[in-house]
């Protein structure tokens, strides 16, 4: 990894997310590079851009390969790349444009995630595969990330009110966090006797089915100085694929594929989990944060109940995790969601989040994306480490 | 069956037709790969057959889906056995006509022919689990 | 003579009673029940189903497997047919000739006249299997009793547990009841029952042996068998899966008859007639052991969960037919 060149994030930039039905997603997208640009300290125009990569899965059908990012914000003769990685889309996006600026191929990158979950009914609930027989027919994100608590429950003696109080936390932080989808606060007895959608998981387990758009702005070491004086530098990063079916038991409670690539991730930074302050992480079900502490390190392998337990990742505990309300109060518009953590992240380190900033003068931030891909039969980690250090 | 996807995964839906890979003994269900998913090696693959049968690992149970399904549907994830010697393949597994209180994990469930969709009309055919007729006494 | 290696039967999980469907419209049925389709269910799997059992307790692999001959009444498809697909699932090679016999409850007793006859030329081993899963208008007097279900039988050389020794035919033209895929028409019961009567003794009387331990009627009304035995003067008992399963048309003939050879011992001898439009054909099989297979009849009938009205409709129309 020699005459690699080091890389900041200089800017970010969101809208507030929630069910956006007057907005397209050109709107949210203009609004978000908009907002990110402004973020700037010392200022940046479009024409300092480089080099844009852009994360969708693309849901609604409306945004194919990199024009659905040139067409609303106007940035054509460059390279455009559109990336896709299930729900770790947005923090792949991301990845993918620190790896071309710390290749030293691009200055100036631009990277945006954006989704509208709301222009169609179905949501996250809606039966996945269909069309499949034995790949993941009815296999909904809910039966996929709910496979691992029955199985947690059932191997390590987790509790219903362990994972319910993820989403008790969450809320709360969600509460004062500006741009989150559902700002409520809720109790472990409101999760616990909310619908069930998917035994053992009810409504407040789940996010929402969310609209939104975020926009990060990264930059060489050797441009740095024109943004700002106050950069956040990129120190690792780490991405993985797995699937259930090769048969490791782990790949049952957990996810192989986020401590994959969270040991990539560490090992590029040269640190270990217990060097993180705080992280931003994939709460797309309360299960999924649970098993995350574990999979990342936080704790052992089964501690994860424990783990909340412990108040260790309130946000006032010693390592906030989801300290902007997590994918269950923010929502999960997919292609933004990892770009709005890693702003988030940002922030944090920067010690600009307002009524959520952590309070242990955070050194390193993690920010954290699991999807479920090929119709449920793999997952896809991807993983970013920040640093106020360079 | 009737549209090529469908036609190519017969044998596999309706017989249990499996492979296992000869290089590390992982045994893949329905698809008949090239590479192997689990040592990587571009091997050579040894047909088999699955019982129609597995084990509970994991499950779910799914309140809310598309209509075409019969809800509350337990769903699980289950080793079903080779009916020769070797690794069983590990699968989705998709219940009928069992009470979701019948379901726990380590159980073993009997495979059913039933009729999972239609495509086209023409009805697609393969296996779900259930709790064993047997014990239903 | 053609010896039967093994035989099964498949009988869905869910059952209502008739008096429940009855009550639905104000109206009175006595006992019984009526076994329903899941909604995942349909003439192919409840075939496969009692095939499967039938070929495990033949230990018979499907690619020993010459033909393959199903029957059935409630096949949806005009085109698509039954046979080919129950041989592709259980393992049949592509050389294996096939059959459909449709359009009667009596193509499960052609169906196995059908097997007999390819024993007798080129075929080694041939798969029978009967499946129906009948639908009737909702509020008719046919819903209470269409029923659903499958058998099968293996027949080959070997070890047998049973042999078909002997059969006689009347083909009358005679049709009574009769349906299309909307409706069910039942005609004059008094009239159709006495065709049917003729039928059955014309079939009988050409058997060699008319002395019969066991007997079997599969018929749409279920107090033809008893009238069908007294006219014969038969001494043998009856068995039917009609109280507990319905109607199950070309199936009958195959859940009957393997509810009576659960039951009959070694040596002993089950007449079975089979009937529906066109006439009837009387079969005499031979109990060789006293095997039955891992599931029989009266288990399948025991293992049951009732259902409500609406939910056995709604059954009905997205299962079987």
């Amino acid at each position: 990894m020699s005459s690699e060149t080091d890389v900041a994030v200089v800017g970010a930039g969101m809208i507030d997310f929630g069910e956006l039905f007057e907005q397209s997603i050109d709107d949210m997208l203009a609004a978000a590079f908009r907002d990110c640009l402004d973020d700037v300290d010392k200022g940046m125009s479009p024409a300092d851009v480089d080099a844009a990569w852009f994360g969708t899965i693309d849901i609604a059908d409306n945004a194919s390969s990199g024009l659905g990012l040139s067409h609303p914000t106007g940035l054509f003769e460059m390279p455009v790349t559109r990336v896709e990685n299930a729900c770790a889309t947005g923090s792949s996006a991301f990845r993918s444009a620190v790896e071309s600026v710390r290749a030293g191929n691009t200055d100036v990158a631009l990277v945006a995630g954006a989704e509208k979950m709301r222009d169609s009914a179905a949501g996250l609930i809606e039966g996945a595969a269909l069309d499949q027989v034995w790949r993941g027919r009815g296999v909904t994100m809910p039966a996929f990330f709910g496979l691992r608590a029955t199985r947690h429950m059932e191997e390590y003696g987790t509790t219903r009110e362990q994972i319910a109080k993820i989403s008790v936390k969450n809320h709360e932080n969600g509460a004062k966090y500006p741009h989150a989808h559902y700002r409520f606060t809720c109790d472990v007895d409101d999760v616990v006797d909310s619908p069930q959608v998917t035994y053992p998981l009810n409504l407040y387990d789940c996010c929402p089915v969310t609209d939104g758009a975020a926009a990060t702005l990264v930059v060489s070491e050797d441009v740095v100085d024109e943004f700002t004086d106050d950069p956040i530098w990129v120190a690792g990063s780490g991405l993985s694929v797995d699937s259930f079916e090769r048969g490791n038991d782990e790949s049952l409670v957990g996810f192989p594929a986020t401590e994959q690539a969270a040991g990539q991730a560490y090992e590029q930074a040269g640190i270990t989990a217990d060097d993180i302050d705080v992280a931003e992480v994939h709460d797309c079900f309360t299960i999924t944060e649970l098993v995350t502490y574990e999979d990342l390190g936080f704790c052992e392998k089964g501690d994860g109940g424990a783990f909340i337990d412990s108040g260790e990742p309130l946000l006032d505990g010693e390592t906030p995790v989801n300290p902007s309300g997590g994918l269950l109060a923010k929502g999960h518009p997919i292609g933004a969601t990892g770009v709005a953590q890693v702003n988030e992240i940002y922030e944090q380190l920067r010690g600009k989040a307002g009524a959520v900033q952590a309070d242990n003068d955070p050194e390193y931030g993690l920010q954290h994306n699991i999807g479920i891909g090929r119709n449920a039969t793999g997952s896809v980690s991807c993983v970013n480490i920040l640093s106020r250090q360079r | 069956m009737f549209e090529p996807p469908y036609t190519r995964t017969r044998a596999a839906n309706e017989r249990l037709r499996a492979h296992e890979c000869d290089a590390c003994g992982w045994v893949s269900f329905p698809e008949q790969p090239q590479f192997c998913k689990r040592c990587g090696v571009d091997a050579s693959w040894s047909e088999t057959r699955l019982q129609p049968r597995g084990t509970v690992r994991s499950y779910v149970v799914q309140q809310r889906l598309p209509e075409e399904f019969e809800t509350p549907l337990p769903l699980a994830v289950m080793d079903m056995p080779q009916e020769e010697s070797g690794e069983p393949a590990r699968v989705y597994g998709l219940f009928t006509e069992t009470d979701p209180a019948d379901i726990e994990i380590g159980m073993e469930a009997e495979g059913v022919f039933r009729r999972v969709f239609d495509v086209a009309g023409l009805p697609i055919h393969s296996f779900k689990f259930t709790r064993p007729r047997g014990d239903r006494l | 003579m053609a010896g039967i290696l093994g035989y099964g039967a498949y009988i869905p999980l869910y059952r209502i009673e008739r008096s429940r469907i009855a009550e639905q419209y104000g109206d009175y049925a006595g006992d019984g029940e009526t076994a329903v389709p899941g909604h995942d269910e349909d003439t192919t799997t409840m075939a496969v189903e009692a095939a499967t059992d039938a070929l495990t307790q033949a230990s018979t692999d499907g690619d020993q497997i010459d033909a393959v001959f199903a029957a059935t009444t409630s096949d949806p498809f005009v085109e698509r047919g039954v046979a080919a697909h129950v041989a592709h699932a259980v393992g049949a090679g592509r050389d294996t000739r096939v059959g459909d016999f449709q359009g009667s409850a009596r193509a499960g007793t052609n169906a196995l006249l059908a097997a007999r006859d390819a024993l007798s030329t080129d075929a080694d081993t041939v798969l029978v299997v009967g499946s129906d899963a009948l639908s009737a208008p909702a509020g008719s007097a046919a819903e209470r009793t269409a029923g659903a279900g499958a058998g099968a039988l293996v027949f080959g050389e070997g070890d047998a547990v049973a042999a078909l020794t002997d059969s006689g035919v009347a083909t009358t033209g005679f049709v009574g009841r009769f349906a299309t895929h909307e409706d069910v028409t039942d005609g004059d019961g008094r009239f159709n029952r006495e065709r049917y009567l003729d039928a059955v003794e014309i079939a009988v009387g050409h058997l060699g042996d008319d002395s019969f331990t066991h007997a079997v009627f599969p018929a749409h009304d279920g107090g033809w068998g008893r009238k069908a035995s007294d006219a014969l003067g038969l001494d043998a008992t009856l068995v039917s899966t009609f109280p507990e399963v319905g109607y199950t048309a070309a199936a009958g003939v195959f859940l009957d008859t393997a509810a009576a050879l659960d039951t009959a011992k070694a040596g002993e001898s089950v007449l079975l007639a089979g009937y529906g439009p066109g006439g009837c054909d009387a079969l005499r099989i031979e109990r060789r052991t006293a095997e039955t297979p891992e599931m029989t009849t009266d288990e399948y009938i025991q293992s049951s969960e009732q259902l409500p009205y609406g939910k056995h409709r709604q059954f009905r129309t997205r299962g079987g037919n």
